[in-house]
């Protein structure tokens, strides 16, 4: 199994990946370099562990390449940092095949940036309780790449509805009411993109999940050394699980899409809707997510993701009870005073 | 502070300042005492009302058990409504109509805030009666019709004690009825003034929306913090594209009902479902309710 480590041909020091420039830097030398660069100047290096004679070999074991210490890491980590000499690792060797992410958004928001992100956005939060948030009680900010399964569907789609428009007019003292019946078809093909999965098991879905959505959009095709200087994981749940999930998404949105469609009527009811996906593309990807592990003054532990491509947090905040209640109760006064002038008047 | 006056000198401050005190605090507390002395005689000469003024019989229609039974029925009747409600005969009338003489007898003397007055005029040979006040909006016309029809009877046949009676137990049950919606017609001026209150129903209601909303509120916000409303959802606004092949809107038919509109009753605004109290300004400016019915 292989490892990968950037050197740089300048210094042989560690290049990590600086989402800041998008480009690749040298810790030690300060020298930058681009993706192309890298691909042309530095052959990736390669350390092929050595197998032993042995059955029990793990395939897990791997070596770091700069200072030869076993690699600590899970079943699905396929890139972390060496325990001893703190130098990025890419294990490349669990990408391979069908492995290998088909693309990656890489990190467009560096450490300090989303450390600034992340307590702009949470002391802006109104009910939280007061001086809360404190830089020093960032217990861990880790940047992860975290594996999601993207589907681009195609279907075909067919739907009857009933529309009413409705007409009333007075003459005299009659009251006229024209109801004009409609029978509505729609028919066509439906593309619904970027629905997204996550991959990993031990993930936290709830918290990976809610920092979406991302802009696929810039997704590139990947490259190993994207991952230098952040975990990675890989998958280990397989687009067939999701299945179902996507067909029943499918027909939701789809549904939607074409209800949507019918516009010019005071009613509509839907009679019949079929969606039938014919066409879905699945894509492995990589999605940037900053990890924050924060430590309460409560005593209480907090998690918090960020979207390390668009800055968006997502996770539980504490509350001050009192700064809600007192909210809710001024609001409730108001809507009491209101009442009251409302019932005198009337 | 240094207070200094003609007559001392500021030997020190403190020594002054104190007699001085002295001083202004008697002058003041002889103000304060003569102020609160007017004041409580003030209060006391206010009259008040519904004490031995109940029954006006000065047409001698009643014994004294009978002025006896009916006072007992007045005053648990503005117990109920917190109205003052008077039972007068009339022996002459002096050219005037009863609700007239009634209110050229009161206005001038006494104060009425809300009351009803229930007349027995033996020279015009009418019943009738007269509202003031917050009564004027539970009796409208239509009620007080219904007061005179039930009393008219007892009257006719001589049985003024009864006659009394009902109207005091009818004008009860009116307030019971309520006065939401009712609006009082000012004849001479045209004016429509409707009844301005806050009733029970109403203030419960405006209590319950407000407790919805607190809690509602409360529990949306802390629900938001804590994640409870589930992250993000798939939205194909800019992922999503139809093409449609087949787009068919047909025209199915088409239905005309009618209906016929019931024609309003009220000639003033309000009028649907409010009851009109009409209204005459008396000799003293108040105005008043009323109606009478000859028997």
């Amino acid at each position: 199994m292989s490892t990968i480590s950037l050197k740089c041909p300048n210094c042989g020091g560690e290049l990590l990946f600086d989402p800041k420039t998008q480009n690749y830097k040298c810790e030690y030398c300060m020298s930058a370099f681009t993706q192309g660069e890298i691909e042309s100047l530095t052959p990736v290096e390669e350390v092929t562990e050595q197998s032993q004679d042995t059955q029990e070999v793990e395939a897990n074991l791997y070596l770091c390449p700069s200072c030869g210490a076993e690699i600590v890491a899970d079943e699905t980590t396929t890139a972390t940092f060496c325990y001893y000499c703190h130098n990025p690792v890419v294990l490349s060797g669990k990408m391979t095949g069908d492995m290998m992410p088909d693309d990656v958004i890489p990190f467009q928001i560096d450490r300090k940036e989303a450390e600034k992100r992340f307590l702009d956005y949470v002391q802006k939060k109104r009910f939280i309780p007061k001086a809360f948030f404190n830089k020093k009680q960032i217990e861990m900010l880790s940047g992860v790449y975290f594996p999601y399964w993207v589907c681009d569907s195609k279907s075909q789609g067919t739907m009857d509805a009933e529309a009413r428009n409705m007409r009333v007019w007075r003459m005299g003292d009659v009251e006229y009411t024209e109801t004009k019946h409609f029978a509505v078809e729609r028919e066509g093909e439906l593309e619904l993109r970027e629905m997204t999965k996550n991959a990993l098991k031990k993930a936290n879905s709830e918290l990976i999940d809610g920092v979406m959505p991302y802009l696929l959009k810039d997704a590139k095709p990947f490259q190993m050394g994207y991952l230098s200087g952040f975990l990675a994981e890989r998958r280990d749940i397989e687009y067939a699980a999701y299945e179902d999930e996507i067909n029943q998404d499918i027909q939701k949105y789809g549904e939607a899409l074409l209800r949507n469609s019918i516009k010019g009527y005071g009613s509509v009811s839907v009679r019949h809707c079929n969606i039938e996906p014919k066409e879905k593309i699945w894509s492995y990807v990589y999605l940037p997510v900053w990890t924050i592990t924060y430590k309460g003054k409560d005593g209480k532990v907090y998690y918090y993701s960020l979207n390390g491509q668009t800055g968006k947090v997502y996770g539980e905040l504490p509350i001050s009870q009192g700064r809600v209640w007192k909210f809710s109760g001024a609001i409730a006064a108001v809507v009491l005073v209101l009442g009251l002038i409302g019932g005198y008047f009337l | 502070m240094i207070n200094l006056c003609r007559n001392h000198q500021p030997q020190t401050k403190i020594c002054h300042a104190e007699e001085h005190r002295d001083e202004e605090s008697f002058q003041n507390k002889s103000y304060k005492t003569i102020l609160l002395s007017i004041i409580l005689i003030l209060t006391m000469t206010i009259p008040v009302f519904g004490m031995g003024i109940q029954v006006q019989d000065e047409a001698n229609l009643l014994d004294a058990n009978a002025e006896a039974r009916l006072t007992l029925e007045l005053e648990e009747a503005e117990a109920k409504t917190g109205w003052d409600i008077i039972v007068l005969s009339i022996a002459d009338a002096g050219g005037k109509t009863a609700r007239v003489y009634a209110e050229d007898l009161y206005d001038a003397n006494l104060i009425i805030e809300d009351g009803v007055t229930c007349i027995i005029d033996m020279d015009n040979r009418e019943i009738a009666l007269q509202t003031t006040g917050e009564a004027i909006y539970y009796l409208t016309d239509a009620r007080i019709s219904d007061v005179l029809d039930a009393s008219f009877a007892a009257a006719s046949s001589g049985d003024y004690e009864s006659s009394f009676s009902t109207m005091i137990t009818e004008v009860v049950a009116c307030y019971d009825m309520g006065a939401q919606g009712n609006y009082a017609y000012n004849e001479d001026t045209g004016k429509i003034t409707t009844y301005k209150s806050i009733e029970p129903i109403e203030a419960m209601i405006a209590v319950v929306l407000a407790l919805v909303v607190f809690v509602g509120i409360g529990v949306g916000i802390i629900g938001k913090y804590r994640l409870k409303f589930g992250g993000y959802k798939y939205s194909p606004n800019n992922k999503s594209s139809v093409h449609l092949t087949k787009e068919e809107d047909r025209f199915v038919h088409q239905t005309v009902t009618h209906r016929r509109i019931p024609r309003n009753n009220g000639h003033g605004p309000g009028g649907g479902g409010g009851g009109r109290s009409t209204v005459r300004g008396g000799s003293s400016g108040r105005s008043h309710g009323g109606g009478s019915r000859g028997f």
